[in-house]
């Protein structure tokens, strides 16, 4: 019947409603949720950072420049073999040339200018990095306030990159099935709520078709719509003998 | 008399109760498993949260009490007793500033005293649990009554010689778990507002539109006039019922034209009786002389309703961070300070519009309101676009100025739309509409644009906008008529010197003093606390992007509840005056209260109380028009009255960011709250006293 039409409408706009609600709050959350792990992970590195540069400004602080700091390599050395996830140190001047680094092809490079000057992205996540490492940092200031250089730190986000995509998936296995139920339930709702206007339909389709066809108005049918139908039927069957009448008194005609 | 389809004998009466009963059955149901659905699968987030967050808190605290071990090794290495290690306290309370997470750093001496403590001042204490032994290797984690204690061992060679007690609390945790409820409580506010609004356009297309085509028919047929036919609709359910019904009027037709065909070949004698035959038909029936005609009285605005939500959506995804974006765009060196620069966008957007909309107006007229509704959108777009990639503080004033221009353009054409939808009847009705559809969306897009900008950044919520102005553009071209809001421009409307000019109604006292007294410290208020210095001033009170949006999104939530209440006293009780006046001292009053209270409480009440306060001063501003220039509205008509006032109304708008800016630079955030307070008080008891002083005008007012 036409009128299942109006249902599945209804169960359809019901059920774009309910997949735009499930996936902005799937999104919103799994964004959340993202957005805290990498932050905390970058908080971690940045204060290892932090720590390295305090312990390298205390030596600057006793006088020695920074390029000329040999223990600084070992140091670098003995904090990336403390954490696994640390994938390379460096300390740079303050043009950006490794000074020292964990990983020797490093040494005498410049480092790009995002890695050196790293800020905020309004979303919280670790700046820089190529999306499976990202960069911790934390400049290094001599006591006259002078930033004579920086720590870089670049990590491994390929473990926690791997645990949230493992994450997702369990939370849009849940959002799905959470998902079908309500849109089976939407459904049911529009078939129940719609019941009501169907009958009406069939009845009005019933005494509607019923005058269509020059039968006389069943009962159901609106009043004065029946009598105002059935009048002008009427009206039209009457004129319409006078006028046959008329034509057949027409002076010639046969 | 004839049948109406209220009359609940008639079964088309008994349909438009099954239909209103069906969109608020439909709608609760929804609302229900809207709830059901974030609910649940926000469970499911914050069980992942706590799993996935707290070793990392502890990781956090182990590297903290390494750090710590670090130096502390090194002294005892040197020989310096561990019981006798000096300014160790001060030593430990340096790692406890800027690491809300950490609650006590405590070093405990073989046999389980502890030696050294920092505590986190202001926080219960909590009882160290200390180890008491040494034959244990590692770092060890147990839970405390707030949070989790790392204990991690100091070893002087190859010896534990005590123990490091890092006292981790649960706050970041608690903290991101909060903002995830709000933040989910947001979605489903949003959900439920947007739903409302999608479910009202798609019941006015499927449902109440048909329904209105099939109730028509009925009712027309039942007065026996046979001159018109309903449109088709797609809509299934209605079609075969509609057709039926238009079969029985075409038929009646046909014979009605076959017979005036056939009196038309009679002549003579025959002729006069045939037309008395007609006549007497025409008695008890009316018929058409030509074709057909067409019923169109059914149509309704919901088409323009929903684009115009969905455009404030868009519009508004972007309220709550605008000068925050601007600030982070700005580069010192140039001839404007930070606190103004910021300001600019704000202002150059309200002046776009201000500029834009008569033309747009005119544009509507001309075109329909589709069209330009169409063409708005382009600007729209590409303003959003220009915004989200903009490198400069110029760039995105631009893109800003741009998107004015699209923003003046659709809401022009959909006011347009929705005015002239119902005919002169449903106007009054019909503005309701859109101011509904107007706050609602800036609700819905406010609240969430911060949360989406809390994830994915500003400028990416820049092309949420853009693709949402999109949507905007498709809903339009599919379900806008286009001919609706087209006038023909007679000549004697441009040419009217003759009569006088409507400026002299400024001329005034009670107008005057409504325009300078109440209308423009309104907007100087909602545009230069709300827009401006509230989204920086939570900023600087360190709330997060969401929480931001969550406080300025009160204003307009608060707005939307009370903009049918004002209109109400004030058609009640007629005392719109009291209404402005207790609203401007009410609203001065809250913008006051972070002199009383703690700027993240008083945040909040100032900003709800400002919705508060304008959403029920709105309508009766428009109210108190015809009563405070009685021969003016009778002269120029209140239309060109409240076309003052708007206008008015941006200036405010233009001015507020820019005082607001001044008052920042010289006076602070909360000397700005208060200033922009007072500017609120007192004109509003001027305003006030003024009317006291011509309480012979008021009397007409109340009388009106």
């Amino acid at each position: 019947m036409k009128a299942s039409s109006l249902t599945f409408r209804l169960s359809a706009a019901l059920a774009s409603v309910l997949l735009v609600a499930a996936a902005l709050t799937l999104v919103l959350n799994y964004s959340k949720l993202r957005r805290t792990m990498l932050a905390q992970e970058a908080s971690i590195y940045q204060l290892v950072t932090h720590q390295l540069s305090e312990t390298i400004e205390a030596s600057m602080n006793l006088g020695l420049a920074l390029s000329m700091m040999e223990n600084t390599q070992a140091l670098l050395e003995r904090q990336k073999g403390r954490d696994a996830q640390i994938l390379e140190l460096m300390v740079h001047n303050a043009e950006g040339r490794v000074l020292f680094a964990s990983d020797q092809a490093r040494m005498n490079t410049t480092l790009p200018r995002n890695w050196i000057t790293t800020t905020a992205d309004g979303t919280g996540a670790p700046p820089g990095g190529d999306g499976l490492s990202a960069i911790a940092r934390s400049d290094l200031v001599t006591s006259f306030g002078q930033v004579a250089g920086g720590v870089v730190l670049r990590y491994d986000t390929s473990a926690a990159e791997a645990r949230l995509s493992i994450i997702f998936q369990e939370m849009l296995q849940t959002a799905i099935a959470i998902t079908l139920l309500c849109v089976f339930l939407a459904y049911v709702t529009a078939l129940v709520a719609t019941r009501p206007l169907h009958a009406w339909l069939a009845q009005a389709a019933g005494w509607a078709g019923s005058i269509a066809d020059g039968k006389p108005a069943p009962p159901g049918a609106p009043p004065a719509f029946a009598e105002a139908a059935t009048g002008t039927i009427l009206a039209l069957d009457e004129a319409e003998r006078e006028m046959t009448k008329l034509e057949t008194d027409r002076p010639g005609s046969v | 008399m004839r049948p109406t389809v209220q009359d609940p004998s008639d079964p088309t009466g008994g349909a438009a109760g099954i239909g209103r009963q069906l969109t608020t059955r439909v709608m609760l149901f929804t609302s229900l498993l809207l709830l059901l659905l974030a609910g649940l699968i926000s469970t499911q987030a914050l069980r992942s949260f706590e799993r996935e967050v707290v070793p990392r808190i502890n990781r956090e605290g182990a590297v903290i009490g390494e750090s710590v071990l670090q130096h502390i090794s090194r002294a005892v290495s040197l020989g310096i007793p561990f019981e006798s290690l000096q300014g160790m306290s001060a030593f430990l309370d340096t790692y406890l500033e800027g690491r809300p997470a950490i609650d006590y750093l405590a070093l405990e001496a073989p046999g389980g005293r502890i030696l050294y403590m920092a505590r986190r001042p202001g926080v219960p204490p909590v009882a160290v649990p200390a180890i008491g032994h040494t034959d244990l290797s590692g770092a060890h984690s147990r839970e405390t009554a707030r949070g989790f204690d790392q204990s991690l061992p100091l070893e002087v060679d190859g010896r534990v010689a005590g123990w490091l007690h890092v006292g981790v609390n649960r706050v970041p945790l608690e903290r991101v778990a909060s903002d995830s409820r709000w933040d989910i409580a947001i979605v489903l506010l949003v959900a439920l507002l947007a739903t409302n609004e999608f479910l009202s356009f798609l019941s006015e297309r499927a449902l109440r539109m048909p329904l209105r085509m099939v109730s028509g028919s009925v009712e027309r047929m039942a007065g026996a006039d046979w001159t018109r036919v309903a449109e088709s609709t797609n809509s299934g359910a209605f079609a075969s019922l509609l057709t039926t019904l238009n079969r029985i009027t075409e038929a009646i037709h046909a014979r009605w034209t076959a017979l005036s065909a056939r009196a038309g070949a009679l002549a003579g004698a025959q002729a006069a009786a045939a037309a008395a035959v007609l006549a007497r038909l025409r008695a008890v029936a009316r018929f058409s002389g030509g074709a057909l005609g067409l019923d169109q009285s059914h149509r309704g605005v919901a088409a323009a309703r929903a684009p115009l939500f969905l455009f404030v959506f868009g519009e508004q995804l972007s309220t709550s961070f605008i000068p925050l974006y601007a600030r982070s765009l700005y580069e010192p060196g140039g001839w404007l300070t930070a606190q103004w620069a910021v300001g600019i966008p704000i202002t150059v957007f309200a002046a776009a519009i201000a500029l834009v909309t008569p033309r747009g107006a005119h544009l509507v007229a001309r075109w329909g309101a589709r069209r330009v509704l169409l063409i708005g959108c382009i600007p729209a777009i590409l303003g959003h676009l220009i915004s989200a990639f903009a490198i400069s503080i110029d760039m995105f004033t631009l893109g800003r100025a741009i998107c004015a221009a699209g923003y003046a353009f659709v809401t022009i054409a959909c006011q347009g739309y929705i005015a002239e939808g119902a005919g002169a009847a449903g106007r009054a009705r019909n503005v309701g509409i859109f101011v509904a559809a107007v706050m609602t969306g800036a609700v819905c897009g406010t609240a969430i644009g911060a949360v989406i900008a809390d994830r994915i950044g500003y400028s990416l919520t820049f092309v949420v906008s853009a693709v949402l102005v999109a949507g905007v553009a498709l809903l339009g071209w599919q379900h806008m008529d286009a001919g609706v809001g087209k006038r023909a421009i007679a000549p004697a409307q441009e040419s009217e010197q003759g009569r006088p000019t409507p400026w002299r109604a400024l001329l005034n006292p009670q107008f005057l003093g409504l325009i300078v007294l109440a209308a423009i410290p309104a907007k100087i208020v909602l545009t230069g606390f709300i827009f401006y210095t509230a989204p920086l001033y939570l900023y600087q009170l360190n709330l997060s992007q969401s929480a931001i949006g969550r406080n300025v999104m009160l204003y307009g939530l608060v707005m939307l509840l009370t903009i049918p209440a004002g209109a109400w006293i004030a058609d009640r009780f007629g005392r719109s005056r009291d209404i402005i006046v207790a609203a401007g001292v009410v609203n001065g009053l809250a913008l006051l209260t972070p002199l009383f209270i703690a700027p993240q409480i008083a945040m909040p009440i100032a900003i709800a109380m400002t919705g508060l306060c304008q959403g029920l001063a709105a309508a009766p501003q428009l109210a108190i028009v015809p009563a405070l220039c009685p021969d003016e509205s009778q002269a120029f008509g209140s239309p060109v009255l409240f076309g003052y006032l708007r206008f008015a109304e941006r200036i405010g708008s233009l001015l507020a960011p820019l005082l607001a800016a001044l008052l920042v630079t010289f006076v602070g955030y909360e000397g700005s709250m208060v200033a922009v307070g007072i500017l609120s008080l007192v004109p509003a008891l001027t305003f006030w006293l003024l009317g006291f002083l011509s309480r012979g005008r008021t009397q007409k007012e109340f009388a009106k």
